[in-house]
């Protein structure tokens, strides 16, 4: 072992959970740092978990320890108070597998899954004793790295990170590591500037040193341009065209400890059209790429073996909406529920047809129904493009009452688009509604009293997304409409909660921030700034502080509404769909229009397909995805 | 129906491993295996594994006791290797044994626990500790305050205390205490364990510590279970 390992094993008797920072579970990847060309530290900038619960990470973990020539290791936020212990004693942060300091690494890789995540990456790199800042840092520091969600928008992160990596990662991580790796070949160390340079020729790879942002004195972007020849005016993401042609991860970690989703996962299929506005995973991964049904069955049962996992998870933005899902499901119960295998699925539409597919698995017995109509009235449903009408709600909890569920959880958002306080009205009155459904649905039988819970965060609007022109509800009216809304609810035996609205504040000005809120994000840091995702760390004060002393007005990235030609901080970073289609989106739901997912209806012009050159999705092509599954099945 | 009662090595790789964390890796371990293990009745059904005792966070040890209950014939060597097979870094089974469907469960019927600690030598070296473990066997009780949630609690561990031994310099293993560097000190006790109430050996460090007039920081206590018995000693584990 080495000196720091022994040192941990020290200082982890003083710590809650010492199994976060283990790291020899079944499955890890113990390779000898010797003999491979080139070392990457992944690291999900929360605590263990919620990263091992990610399974965009147990993809590259898996895609990159595949190769002879790399290694892969974990790297994770250290709670508080082994922070706390790791800075007392002057211990640098490391990677779990080998115990080494994550300076030794060639390429430190952060997955960006939320705006809120920010200020633990200053800590890590701080920890790992890295400067923060991308032109501090020389030639033998590893190269820093981010992709993921976040990285749609990775300006207020521009001054930290060396490059992005834009979209879906199975591909463009093997070619990052090649560049890396002939580099180092080449001798005469890693120059960091060719390097960058060599990297931002690669599709979907935006090196944030390479472009120049101007401003109006207004304070809005005039222009991000890049600064020398051979880098992209638009690095638009990369996406995987055929998924049954990627590897996936079938042998994972199996945790020790009881992470968020201790579960083996299977992914059905990336991207959902259905064209809800609040949404940006509805447009970030677009076009919707299904695996096939024999892949899916094949992959659960290769994952089932390798982990002993007792509960298979069927994920994806919306998996009822898998062509092929009632027959997958049906052949797996049969298959597994004799090895006490359960089935979950994740992210269920608000109809029959999914509290149906619910009751097959059984699962739902356990944990309640969890239903998202998002907003109260029709009309408001109308201008988000939640296709969610109140037949469609009536006839899902009467399906599921008259199975027997008696517990139901509702998710809403408050602050959306044109509401009113007859929406929030509304929310009342969905949960009377639901109240006559089960009254009406168990009369006649003894049932226990209805367990309604209601959830409601307060709408973000996120960069790439119709929605993206709109400013936020400011804090105060937010929590006057949390508030209104609980009295409504009174006397309905309604268990009401709501997220923190100065949080969701702070994550809608990096949500559509620029490069300039570097300095507040790094503000806020030094102020203490960390694991502001979690209620109980998250320091609102500080960050008023760290906004102030760095002259930045926050409501100016929050709430202001957006002019319809304005230029965006992220503008120059493309999921593929076009800004006229986003522009059109916001205007129709300002009309309350609604627009039908392509699968269904007609195009929507988003042009993710033609951009992506993604087979673009017809009816036609639907219809023969579903003989193709039905005869599979047969 | 076959009980199959097992003895497991935990290795430092896994000593920080919950007592629930463990049960919980046993199991998908025994999934992989593929062997035919019985689960419990009821809505919730769980593989039928009971162990002796909880280890204390940090310890490691070459004696935990568990029984699997198989709803069909498996033989104790084929238990052995299959399990290892699948067994994470630092878990062992170094013995399995077919015992009786009707004998009482493990964790009845143990009621001591042997374990070996070692720690840095206070002040005043082995001679020290030596007078520390002397005062306190010679003491007729030795009341502790434990901290718990509902305010504090005052016990007597000194009947929970069978033995405590200094163990002779020349006897540490070579290897290991070549790595730790020198200076550390090792006792052996025997410790009261299940029904008879149970003290746990970091609390007897303690209590050394604070009748010899010195420190130990927590994280530099070594902590490895010995073994374990049931009668005070007289059985073994296999033969309850």
């Amino acid at each position: 072992m080495t000196s720091l390992g022994r040192e941990i094993d020290r200082i982890l008797p003083l710590v809650t959970k010492p199994a976060r920072y283990v790291g020899n579970e079944w499955n890890s990847v113990h390779k000898d740092h010797d003999a491979v060309d080139v070392k990457v530290a992944f690291a999900f900038p929360d605590v263990y978990e919620v990263g091992m619960s990610h399974l965009g990470s147990k993809i590259l973990y898996h895609e990159i320890n595949r190769r002879a020539d790399a290694l892969c290791e974990r790297v994770f936020a250290p709670w508080v108070d082994m922070e706390a212990i790791m800075r007392e004693r002057d211990l640098p942060l490391f990677a779990l597998e080998s115990r080494r300091p994550v300076r030794e690494f060639d390429i430190l890789a952060f997955t960006l899954q939320y705006e809120m995540t920010f200020t633990n990456i200053l800590n890590m790199l701080s920890l790992a004793r890295l400067p923060l800042r991308s032109e501090e840092r020389g030639d033998s520091h590893p190269l820093v790295i981010a992709g993921g969600p976040c990285a749609f928008n990775p300006e207020p992160l521009a001054p930290f990170i060396d490059a992005f990596a834009i979209g879906e990662g199975e591909e463009i991580i093997h070619e990052i590591i090649d560049a890396v790796k002939e580099m180092k070949r080449a001798g005469g160390g890693v120059d960091r500037e060719r390097l960058l340079l060599r990297l931002a020729g690669i599709s979907g790879i935006y090196v944030p040193r390479f472009y120049d942002v101007d401003y109006f004195p207004d304070g809005t972007v005039a222009a991000v341009k890049p600064n020398r020849p051979g880098v992209p005016a638009v690095v638009t993401k990369r996406i995987i065209k055929d998924l049954d042609a990627v590897d996936y991860p079938t042998e994972p970690i199996v945790p020790y400890m009881d992470i968020v989703h201790d579960r083996a996962m299977v992914e059905l299929f990336r991207g959902c059209t259905r064209g809800c506005r609040f949404c940006q995973a509805g447009q970030l991964y677009r076009p919707v790429r299904e695996r096939s049904p024999q892949r899916v069955l094949a992959l659960a049962d290769r994952l089932i073996r390798a982990t002993g996992h007792d509960e298979l998870s069927l994920t994806s933005l919306a998996s009822g909406d898998y062509t092929a899902i009632e027959p997958v499901l049906r052949e797996l119960l049969a298959k597994h529920g004799r090895e006490r295998v359960s089935v979950s699925l994740p992210s269920l539409r608000v109809d029959a047809f999914s509290v149906a597919l619910a009751d097959l698995t059984h699962e739902v017995r356990k944990t309640g129904l969890t239903l998202a109509p998002e907003a109260g009235t029709q009309r408001l449903r109308d201008v988000i493009n939640k296709n969610v009408s109140e037949d469609d709600l009536i006839a899902a909890t009467e399906a599921a009452f008259s199975r027997g569920w008696d517990a139901l959880k509702f998710y809403f958002m408050i602050g959306l688009p044109t509401e009113t306080e007859e929406d929030l009205d509304g929310i009342a009155e969905l949960c009377g509604l639901v109240g006559r459904v089960y009254r009406r649905v168990t009369a006649g039988r003894r049932a226990r009293p209805l367990k309604i819970t209601v959830s409601v965060a307060s709408f973000v609007p996120k960069a790439h997304t119709p929605f993206q022109w709109y400013g936020q509800v400011p804090v105060p009216e937010l929590k006057r409409r949390q508030q209104y809304l609980g009295q409504r609810l009174k006397g309905r035996r309604v268990n009401y909660n709501w997220h923190d609205a100065n949080l969701s504040f702070i994550e809608a000005v990096f949500s559509r921030g620029d490069r300039r809120l570097a300095d507040a994000l790094e503000a806020a840091w030094r102020r203490g700034c960390r694991f502001d995702g979690w209620t109980e760390q998250f320091n609102f004060p500080a960050w008023l502080e760290a906004f102030t002393a760095v002259g930045i007005d926050p409501r100016f990235y929050a709430c202001r509404e957006r002019g319809a030609d304005e230029v965006f901080p992220w503008d120059h970073i493309s999921p593929g769909v076009s800004r006229d289609y986003l522009r059109s989106e916001y205007e129709r739901a300002l009309t309350g229009m609604r627009t039908q997912d392509c699968r269904v209806g007609n195009c929507t012009l988003c042009e993710a397909c033609p951009t992506l050159s993604a087979r673009v999705i017809t009816r036609d092509w639907v219809e023969a995805a579903a003989r193709l599954n039905e005869e599979g099945r047969g | 129906m076959v009980r199959i009662r097992a003895q497991l090595a935990k290795g430092s790789e896994a000593r920080f491993i919950s007592h629930l964390d463990l049960v919980r890796a046993l199991e998908r371990a025994l999934r992989r295996t593929g062997l035919p293990v019985a689960y419990s009745e009821g809505f919730n059904p769980h593989p039928k594994i009971a162990f002796a005792s909880a280890l204390p966070l940090g310890a490691t040890s070459e004696a935990e006791y568990f029984d699997v209950i198989f709803s069909e014939p498996v033989l104790p060597r084929q238990f052995e290797l299959a399990l290892n097979e699948q067994l994470p870094l630092g878990l062992r089974v170094i013995e399995a044994r077919e015992v009786s469907l009707r004998g009482p469960a493990l964790m009845a019927a143990i009621d001591v626990s042997f374990w070996e600690v070692a720690f840095p030598a206070p002040p005043g070296g082995r001679a020290t500790v030596a007078a520390a473990i002397e005062r306190l066997l010679g003491q007729g009780a030795c009341v502790r305050v434990h901290q718990a949630k509902h305010g504090d609690r005052e016990i007597d561990i000194r009947p929970l205390i069978d033995q405590i031994d200094l163990v002779p310099e020349g006897n540490s293993p070579e290897p290991a205490a070549a790595e730790r560097g020198d200076g550390q000190v090792r006792i052996v006790m025997g410790l009261a364990a299940g029904a008879r109430g149970s003290v746990r050996p970091e609390e007897v460090v303690a209590a050394l510590a604070d009748l010899g007039g010195f420190s130990v920081e927590r994280g530099d206590i070594e902590l490895k279970r010995l073994a374990m018995a049931a009668g005070r000693g007289t059985i073994s584990p296999w033969d309850v």
